[in-house]
C-alpha cells in the first residue's frame, strides 16, 4: 500500500512548512487527489488522520479534494472529466471512465489531461 | 490568534518524476540502456531477466536492480548469474521509486554497465505511478494470471512501452487467450508492440532479446565520451 508512504512524505512536508511559519498548530490540510493515480483518496485520509497525531498538525481537519483530467479531443472539444464520473448523481469509482471515451463531436478517442498529480494544495495555520 | 493559510501547491508524485528525470540524466551520461520491468507476483519477470542476461551476457555489460518487499530471493537468483545485482528491500512499499534507484545507482560503476534492468516489486497498480528514469516501461503478465488481468489495470498498459504476455504456452491448461490479451494491451495502447513469450519458445524469446539489443545499441552510440 503505497498511501501510507505519502501521506509520511505529505506529513513531513505539512511539519517542515508549519515550523517554517512559526505555527501554533494546523487548523486544516487540503491534498489534491488525482483520478488518475492509483491513490485511493479514502486511504490517504485514514493515514493522514492517523499521522497527525502527535505533532503541531494534532487535530487538523484533513480535506481531500480529487482531480479530474480535462477530457480533450483532436478535433478541439474539451470536457470537464468530472462530467464523466456521475450516473444519476452516484460517482463511478473507475479508473477506466477516462481511458475510452469518444468524442461527442466527432467520434475519436479523448485523450485524458491531468489527473496524475497528489498535491498538498494548502495548510491553514495558527500563528 | 492568527489564522493564515498558505499556498503550497507541493506535488508529491511530480516530486518523484524529478527525481527519475535526474536519474535518467546519470544513466544518459553513461550510454546506459535502463528497463523497467513491471508485472505481477509469478508473471516470470524473474525467469525473463535471467534469460536476458544468459542471452545477451556476452555481448553486453548488464546489471540488474532487483527490488522486493523483503527477502532478496530474486536478486540472489540473478547474482548466480555473475551479474552486478543489486538487492532493494523497499520495505513496505509496494513498488521501486526514484529514491530507491538513485540510491541503488551509487553502488553500480554505470561507466562498466551497458543495459540495467530494473526488477520492480510484483505488482501491477503501484509501479504505474512511479517512474525511476528508465528509458524503457515493460508489462509482463502470464496467460495464467487470467486472461482479464490487461484490462483490470489499465494504466500500467497505458503508460508502457512494451507488453509481454508471458507462458504462452499454459493459456490452453488454464482456459485463457492470449490473444484477447493482446488485443486488449492494444485497445489500451494502440501502438504498443506486444510480444507472446514462452521459455518453450525459443523463437518467441530471440525476438524480445533483438528487441532490446538493437535499443541498447543506440543508448551506446549516443554514449558521451
Ligand atoms: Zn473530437
Amino acid at each position: 500500500m503505497h498511501e501510507y508512504s505519502l501521506a509520511c512524505e505529505i506529513m513531513d512536508n505539512v511539519i517542515s512548512i508549519a515550523e517554517e511559519n512559526a505555527a501554533k498548530g494546523v487548523n486544516s490540510i487540503t491534498v489534491g487527489v488525482g483520478r488518475l493515480t492509483h491513490v485511493n483518496p479514502d486511504q490517504i485520509m485514514f493515514c493522514l488522520e492517523t499521522l497527525r497525531e502527535d505533532n503541531v498538525s494534532k487535530g487538523a481537519q484533513i480535506i481531500i479534494n480529487e482531480i479530474y483530467p480535462e477530457m480533450q479531443c483532436e478535433c478541439g472539444f474539451c470536457e470537464d472529466g468530472k462530467k464523466l464520473c456521475f450516473v444519476d448523481d452516484e460517482i463511478i469509482d473507475d479508473i477506466r471512465t477516462f481511458l475510452d471515451v469518444q468524442c461527442p463531436q466527432c467520434g475519436q478517442t479523448m485523450h485524458a489531461s491531468g489527473g496524475h498529480e497528489l498535491v498538498i494544495e494548502s495548510i491553514d495555520i495558527e500563528q | 490568534m492568527l489564522m493564515h493559510v498558505i499556498n503550497v501547491g507541493h506535488d508529491v508524485l511530480k516530486a518523484n518524476d524529478k527525481l527519475a528525470a535526474k536519474n535518467q540524466k546519470l544513466l544518459d551520461k553513461n550510454g546506459v540502456l535502463a528497463i523497467n520491468f513491471m508485472g505481477a507476483i509469478g508473471s516470470g519477470k524473474t525467469t525473463i531477466i535471467e534469460k536476458t542476461v544468459e542471452n545477451l551476457g556476452d555481448k553486453y555489460r548488464l546489471a540488474v536492480i532487483a527490488g522486493d518487499v523483503i527477502a532478496d530471493m530474486d536478486a540472489g537468483r540473478i547474482a548466480k548469474l555473475g551479474v552486478t545485482t543489486i538487492p532493494v528491500n523497499t520495505g513496505r512499499e509496494c513498488h521501486l521509486d526514484a529514491k530507491l534507484v538513485e540510491k541503488a545507482l551509487k553502488s553500480i560503476d554505470l561507466a562498466d554497465v551497458d543495459i540495467l534492468l530494473m526488477e520492480n516489486v510484483g505488482n501491477l497498480i503501484c509501479p504505474a505511478d512511479y517512474k525511476l528514469g528508465e528509458h524503457l516501461r515493460v508489462v509482463v503478465v502470464s496467460v495464467t494470471e487470467g486472461d482479464d488481468i490487461v484490462l483490470k489495470h489499465p494504466m500500467i498498459f497505458k503508460h508502457t512501452d512494451i507488453a509481454i504476455i508471458h507462458k504462452k504456452d499454459l493459456a490452453e491448461a488454464v482456459f485463457a487467450s492470449a490473444e484477447k490479451m493482446e488485443a486488449d494491451a492494444r485497445h489500451l495502447n494502440p501502438d504498443i508492440p506486444v510480444l507472446k513469450t514462452s521459455i518453450h519458445d525459443a523463437q518467441s524469446m530471440d525476438k524480445w532479446f533483438s528487441t532490446i539489443s538493437s535499443m541498447a545499441d543506440k543508448c551506446r552510440e549516443n554514449r558521451k565520451d
